[in-house]
């Protein structure tokens, strides 16, 4: 019992000591690191592995990868390819696994959010100076021969991180023969239309499935809204934004609020199914007119249910050209810090961008706008993103790259403010589309927004 | 400076357990140095001891590297800044930071509403059940299946199936509200019907408790209720008196693992929105808090510091419930 006594007394002495010995964390504003000199150019007979990571979930990810990878052995014969996969909802934690095992993948699949993420920690690789260097060999002229704008989606200040796969950008599929057989006109369905001319289409639809008995079950469009890539360019058009320049939380404006009432009134006037609400209606299952995706065309066109029936149109405009936001954003691959094969993952890199693997992978179902100039134009009849499209109107993908924007608003936080960023915003979108009786007000709504983003970034 | 008597006098226990771990002997009093005999095994008995411990090995190896191991990592990254990436040295910082964290505050709230309605309502009903099933009738073995049923269905398929019951607009359950004229309940979806609902939930894992008290109360010896019966013991007072103080030692038992459950509980990351948070954080829990922390925001040696801390909780809880566990009759005390 003495003993047990002395020992406890021991512990509570121990703690007390180390109370004292309390350490906060310090502050991570910078995360850059100086890049030293890099070296490209690899033997073509190299005999190496290389290791990517791939997001899973998308058949078509793989299968385009993987005809990269055939063509690039036609370069280097002896590279054999190990390909993991990740989850994106896990994407962070995945990483971190990773990291923590000391096994992280030569090269690594990013989007526009996570980009964020892998570059203030510094996993991932400044590409400039490969960019540099490749150019000094002749493989190109970055500037003209590449749409530099994706790549600056994934940059900072002019340093690029990513080599985007392609193009991506948020277009509106619709559903032709749904609408026709609702009665409806398509003429104003054309490249440049307003949200208005949307809006209304909408409505006819509504009346149509009012009519079939489908008053809560069939809804207008697929919105996306819960995709950072859809409600970012909404508020945006409004002119609203989620931090100022002077990175402090700016949702609480009157630009803020009218593009969360917009939002409302899509629920209200049941275009838009409401949060929470399992609607039964969707695009995929040809119950639902519009939908708001970045997908390629082929991806909804191999569906059973839609098959020759899907056409795509440009992101309706909000509040006129000149206001009007399109999402748009990369998905791309980047080079790993910790690889100890750069040079090689970087010819790896540089043959994604080029014009064989551009059309290697258009090949392995990636029917979206290349990166390169040379065959972005859907007119273009050698372009295998187009083969088999070339009746459609996938102009919709290229125009309007002046109104493009991406989810640039994860600059202004830290990698351990992400998720209670997108916390926070989910919440504030997510109550905006609530049905629920007692459902908040837009000022309510707003004045918990701003609190949760200042919990979220430290302020 | 104490001689090596006057420590052994000090420490008897540990001296004479030395004694008999080091010699295989029986422990000596005095300070008569031992004579370390290791007593030969016979070809048998080293057969024996090699297959116990070819048997006990994959137990061992498991344990060590999926519990000892993360377990002791943990422990030393609870007292560092560790993001998976960068650590730096954090003292107890990460330790005083869980008593400023608001958000700690809520789920620990969150988890003792749970644990207190949840533990108690699940043992009473799983009894009931038990005693239901316990007596021989023609159906009595298809119903234990049957109750006994969800405790095998993995909890993810669970958790997406019960998600699914709950649909606001599909949901069997709305659909027997509609059907019998009542509104449609909002479940997860609304913060003050989403604790009951996950409270409703956790009734479908009584299978389990009820297993365990059937084997309780086959061995309770049937001539104690013989004997009570031919007393004039009616059925109330057999049960009274017999069935209940003789099943205490599976009651004390479940009760344990029941709290133990209860507290650790994160089963709401599969079907509940927001990430496994509620609405409103309504069912944020302190084992969703710890994922949150560690997998979302990427904080490990916070989550880590949680989870030392909510392993500290159950100790003493536990502890806490042995000390009082006087009311446990062990058949043969």
């Amino acid at each position: 019992m003495k003993t047990s006594k002395k020992a406890f007394a021991g512990a509570l002495l121990a703690a007390f000591a180390l109370t004292g010995c309390v350490i906060a964390p310090e502050s991570s504003s910078s995360t850059s690191h100086s890049q030293e000199s890099v070296e490209i150019g690899v033997d073509p007979t190299t005999n190496e592995t290389l290791t990517l990571l791939i997001p899973s979930g998308n058949s078509n990810e793989q299968t385009m990868i993987e005809k990269a990878n055939e063509a690039f052995n036609l370069l280097y014969p002896n590279v054999k390819f190990e390909i993991n996969f990740v989850s994106i909802p896990t994407y962070e934690s995945t990483i971190r696994q990773y990291n923590m095992a000391g096994d992280m993948p030569d090269i690594l699949w990013t989007n526009s959010q996570e980009v964020y993420f892998l570059r203030s920690l510094n996993v991932i690789e400044p590409l400039n100076q490969y960019i540099e260097k490749t150019e000094a060999r002749g493989d190109y002229n970055f500037e003209e021969d590449f749409k530099t704008e994706f790549f600056d989606m994934a940059g900072d200040n002019g340093t690029y991180y990513a080599v985007p796969r392609s193009a991506d950008t948020v277009v509106c599929f619709y559903n032709k023969k749904l609408l026709q057989e609702a009665g409806i006109s398509m003429d104003s369905i054309k490249n440049g239309w307003s949200w208005e001319d949307f809006i209304a289409l909408c409505a006819q639809w509504r009346a149509y499935a009012d009519k079939l008995g489908h008053s809560a079950d069939w809804f207008c469009c697929d919105f996306n809204f819960s995709w950072s890539s859809v409600y970012y360019p909404f508020i945006r058009s409004y002119g609203a934004d989620i931090f100022s320049a002077e990175n402090t939380v700016s949702i609480d404006t009157p630009e803020m609020r009218q593009a969360l009432n917009g939002m409302r009134e899509l629920v209200d006037e049941r275009y838009c199914v409401g949060n929470g609400v399992t609607s039964g209606s969707s695009f995929e299952s040809g119950t639902c007119p519009f939908i708001f995706q970045s997908a390629a065309i082929s991806h909804y066109d191999e569906m059973r249910e839609l098959k020759g029936n899907i056409d795509i149109v440009t992101f309706p405009f909000i509040n006129g050209q000149e206001n009007a936001k399109i999402g748009a954003g990369v998905a791309g691959y980047t080079l790993c810090t910790a690889s100890n094969k750069k040079a090689l993952a970087w010819e790896y890199l540089n043959f994604l961008m080029s014009y064989d693997g551009q059309q290697a992978m258009a090949l392995g179902g990636l029917n979206l706008p290349s990166i390169r100039n040379d065959l972005a134009d859907p007119d273009n009849a050698e372009a295998n993103w187009t083969k088999g499209y070339t009746d459609r109107n996938l102009e919709a993908y290229v125009l309007y790259d002046e109104n493009k924007v991406a989810d640039e608003y994860y600059a202004y936080c830290s990698p351990s403010a992400m998720a209670n960023v997108t916390l926070a915003i989910s919440d504030v979108i997510g109550d905006t589309l609530s049905t629920r009786e007692n459902r908040r007000s837009i000022d309510e709504i707003i004045s918990r927004g701003v609190s949760d983003l200042n919990d979220a970034v430290g302020n | 400076m104490p001689t090596v008597e006057a420590r052994k006098e000090r420490a008897p226990f540990w001296s004479s357990l030395k004694d008999r771990v080091k010699g295989f002997l029986p422990a000596k009093k005095d300070g008569d140095a031992p004579k370390f005999k290791r007593p030969k095994m016979s070809r048998m008995q080293r057969k024996e001891a090699v297959a116990g411990w070819v048997f006990a090995s994959p137990l061992i190896i498991g344990l060590a590297l999926f519990t000892a191991v993360p377990m002791f990592c943990s422990l030393y990254w609870s007292f560092f800044h560790y993001d998976g990436f960068n650590i730096s040295p954090a003292g107890l910082w990460n330790y005083v930071q869980a008593f400023q964290d608001d958000e700690v505050g809520i789920s620990a709230l969150n988890t003792l509403i749970y644990a207190i309605v949840n533990v108690p309502l699940n043992l009473v009903l799983s009894y009931f059940l038990a005693l239901l099933v316990n007596n021989a009738h023609k159906f009595t073995r298809v119903f234990r299946v049957l109750f006994y049923l969800p405790v095998v269905i993995p909890a993810v398929v669970s958790g997406l199936l019960w998600k699914d019951l709950f649909d606001n607009t599909y949901g069997i359950f709305n659909k027997i509200l509609e059907s019998i004229g009542l509104p449609k309940a909002t479940f997860f979806m609304d913060p003050r019907t989403a604790m009951p609902s996950l409270i409703f939930m956790g009734l479908w894992g009584v299978g389990g408790g009820m297993i365990l008290w059937l084997s309780a109360f086959k061995n309770i010896p049937k001539d104690l209720y013989e004997s009570a019966k031919v007393d004039g013991a009616n059925a109330f007072q057999r049960f009274a008196h017999i069935t209940i103080p003789m099943s205490t030692p599976i009651i004390f038992f479940n009760l344990v693992t029941s709290i133990i459950g209860s507290l650790q509980y994160n089963g709401t990351l599969i079907f509940a929105p927001r990430e496994g948070r509620g609405i409103d954080d309504s069912l944020f829990l302190f084992g969703v808090k710890i994922y949150w922390e560690a997998m979302r925001i990427g904080d490990i040696g916070y989550a880590s510091a949680l989870s030392w801390m909510l392993c500290i909780v159950i100790s003493l809880l536990t502890l806490l419930l042995f000390s009082t566990s006087k009311w446990v009759f062990y058949g043969g005390d």
